[in-house]
């Protein structure tokens, strides 16, 4: 039997593995937590004990450095030959016309309209809702009870945190972090973060 | 010894009101960034002193005049930072490179201004100097030389420190519940570094507070030289930067190898010593490249470097009302060798870590500030506070008599 290696680290991790194997109880499924040295680097000798031709991985980390060090597991993963698969639990309710990219994330519960397009290693936590019409650009990460209205495009590497509410057809530019819980109804320039430890929002110029 | 800080200099709306017209419209002030400027028509709004300024390039030169349009009031740049022309969006009334209305849609039908008019319409410029990256603004009709304001040493420093700054900048604003001046005294107070900073900051990083009894004993005198000129003389002592803090063990990270590190030369080291004033034990010997530096700017700018030139932080205290002082924090690092896709995430991380060392010191400000009334006590200063001894001397002179900058 073709076995699922679920690669990475920490809730990220035991969350699409407990996933996995809930969802599909009969597959063969195998977690391989890595380890991150002082300077966050992984130690990815636990990938060089595998044969990728025997099965297929899902990268699983969190959206720590802006989703890029899950873009790094991935690419470590793929140098190496793993072929990648997206999860979509039978328990998110998602409409046809929806086009899903490799190592993307769907949990329980989620809400996918129809006709949204979502990128390669997009994360969507269990809740997330999204509208008719939505494009999730590479690398995001979406946080549980995160709206997106129809027709919005959310940039590659963005972060939407709980109780953000993006509006249909609004553009958020690539690298953004609504961590503000409102409803955001304008569109938002390239890496500008809303963290609630702010007043205000922090502009990236240059 | 007694501070000359009166309870009120704090509290009382007539004294900020003073402070405004006697300091922040005669000073050189911190504007921003040239880097933000890099192209025509890239321009930066700021509120300085209570006046909203523009700073425009116009075919790669710098021009700061006020951001208000002379027909209807509004401003002619909304954005913090943007690139267009000096154009008001009401009426599309256009500005060039003098301030000069050169263009008013519809002048003849509607306006009938006569070329006199026309000629008189011209927008107040501000004397704008560049010191490396940095601009500094002076709102005075008569502004004293920026020579005059920091001494050649520090001015030295700040450009070449300055020179290696970035051009990707991350910039947000913290809105805090003190008087600046709370702050600009704490800047001046390394002593607090242990207690205030038990884990985030003193673990990693020590600092040498200035014991000079001849220097403290000076303090107790009142300032002699009262006249402008000498009012003039004493604000240099002010400003000073350099290699501050010695790091326990300089910690190199991965992105240290992408940037052209700035390196300190020996005019930078020396900044710390204004006219035979020391304000710090300047870090000496080997690990002066690695220090934690420290740049004060006379009266609101502090720029540091923890990390010995691979980063920067700028922090500009902007007094809005004698309890309130907008924190604006740049964060960048030194100049990349090449582009890298996740160096947000490096500012952003380093924000971050900003807010978690300046969250100690606001929120300790705050606690201070919001007990102070008319009627609290004076503080008492030990000798190690020479620095915030001379500058409340200087300052108490300024507001109480009626001589000026």
């Amino acid at each position: 039997m073709a076995c699922r290696w679920i690669i990475g680290a920490g809730a990220a991790l035991e969350r699409a593995h407990e996933s996995w194997c809930r969802s599909f109880p009969d597959s063969k499924i195998e977690k391989i937590p890595l380890v991150q040295n002082a300077q966050y680097e992984f130690d990815l000798e636990p990938l060089n004990a595998i044969s990728p031709g025997e099965g297929s991985a899902f990268v699983a980390f969190d959206e720590r450095f802006g989703n890029f060090k899950r873009v790094e597991l991935m690419q470590a993963a793929m140098e190496r030959g793993f072929k990648l698969a997206s999860f979509v639990s039978p328990r998110a309710m998602v409409a046809g016309g929806v086009r899903i990219g490799p190592n993307a994330f769907v949990g329980d519960g989620a809400i996918v309209g129809h006709g949204c397009r979502i990128d390669y290693n997009c994360f969507l936590l269990p809740g997330v809702c999204l509208g008719s019409d939505v494009h999730l650009r590479a690398s995001c990460w979406l946080e549980s009870a995160v709206v997106v209205g129809d027709g919005a495009q959310i940039g590659a590497h963005s972060i939407l945190r709980s109780g953000a509410l993006v509006a249909a057809g609004v553009q958020v530019g690539r690298g953004c972090e609504l961590g503000w819980p409102r409803r955001y109804d304008k569109d938002i320039v390239a890496k500008t973060v809303y963290d609630p430890r702010y007043d205000a929002p922090i502009h990236v110029y240059g | 010894m007694r501070s000359r800080m009166h309870p009120s200099y704090y509290l009382s709306a007539d004294i900020f009101e003073r402070e405004q017209q006697k300091l922040f419209r005669k000073l050189w002030l911190f504007a921003g960034l040239k880097t933000l400027l890099p192209e025509n028509n890239c321009f930066i709004t700021r509120k300085i002193a209570g006046i909203p300024v523009v700073i425009q390039n116009f075919q790669g030169e710098l021009h700061a005049f006020e951001n208000v349009c002379l027909h209807r009031s509004a401003p002619l740049q909304s954005e913090p930072v943007g690139r267009r022309p000096l154009v008001c969006q009401y009426h599309a009334w256009k500005y060039d490179a003098a301030g000069q209305v050169s263009n008013i849609p519809h002048c003849d039908a509607l306006y009938q201004f006569s070329e006199p008019q026309k000629k008189s319409l011209k927008l107040r410029e501000f004397a704008l100097r560049a010191v490396g990256n940095l601009l500094f603004v002076n709102l005075s009709d008569d502004p004293l030389p920026l020579e005059e304001q920091f001494s050649a040493q520090f001015l030295a420093s700040l450009e070449s420190s300055s020179s290696a700054y970035d051009s990707e900048v991350m910039v947000t604003t913290w809105q805090c519940r003190f008087n600046w001046k709370l702050v600009q005294e704490n800047l001046r107070d390394n002593n607090h570094v242990a207690f205030l900073h038990p884990r985030t900051l003193a673990p990693f990083v020590s600092f040498l507070p200035v014991v000079d009894p001849a220097c403290a004993a000076e303090t107790q005198e009142p300032l002699t030289d009262i006249s402008t000129a000498g009012l003039r003389q004493e604000i240099r002592y002010f400003s000073y930067g350099g290699p501050e803090g010695t790091p326990s063990e300089y910690q190199s990270l991965g992105w240290h190898a992408n940037v052209e590190r700035w390196r300190p030369n020996t005019e930078s080291a020396d900044a710390q010593v204004v006219d035979g004033r020391v304000h710090n034990q300047p870090v000496v010997g080997e690990c002066q490249q690695d220090a934690y530096f420290n740049w004060l700017a006379f009266p609101n700018l502090h720029i540091a470097s923890g990390n010995g030139g691979n980063s920067f932080v700028i922090e500009h205290y902007i007094p809005v009302a004698p309890d309130r002082t907008d924190v604006d924090i740049y964060r960048f690092t030194a100049r990349k060798k090449r582009p890298n896709p996740a160096s947000t995430q490096i500012l952003l991380s380093e924000m971050h870590h900003s807010r978690l060392i300046l969250g100690e010191d606001f929120g300790m400000l705050e606690k201070v500030q919001s007990i102070l009334h008319s009627q609290a006590p004076v503080p008492t200063q030990g000798i190690y506070e020479t620095t915030n001894r001379l500058i409340e001397r200087w300052y108490t002179t300024l507001l109480e008599t009626e001589h000026g900058l």
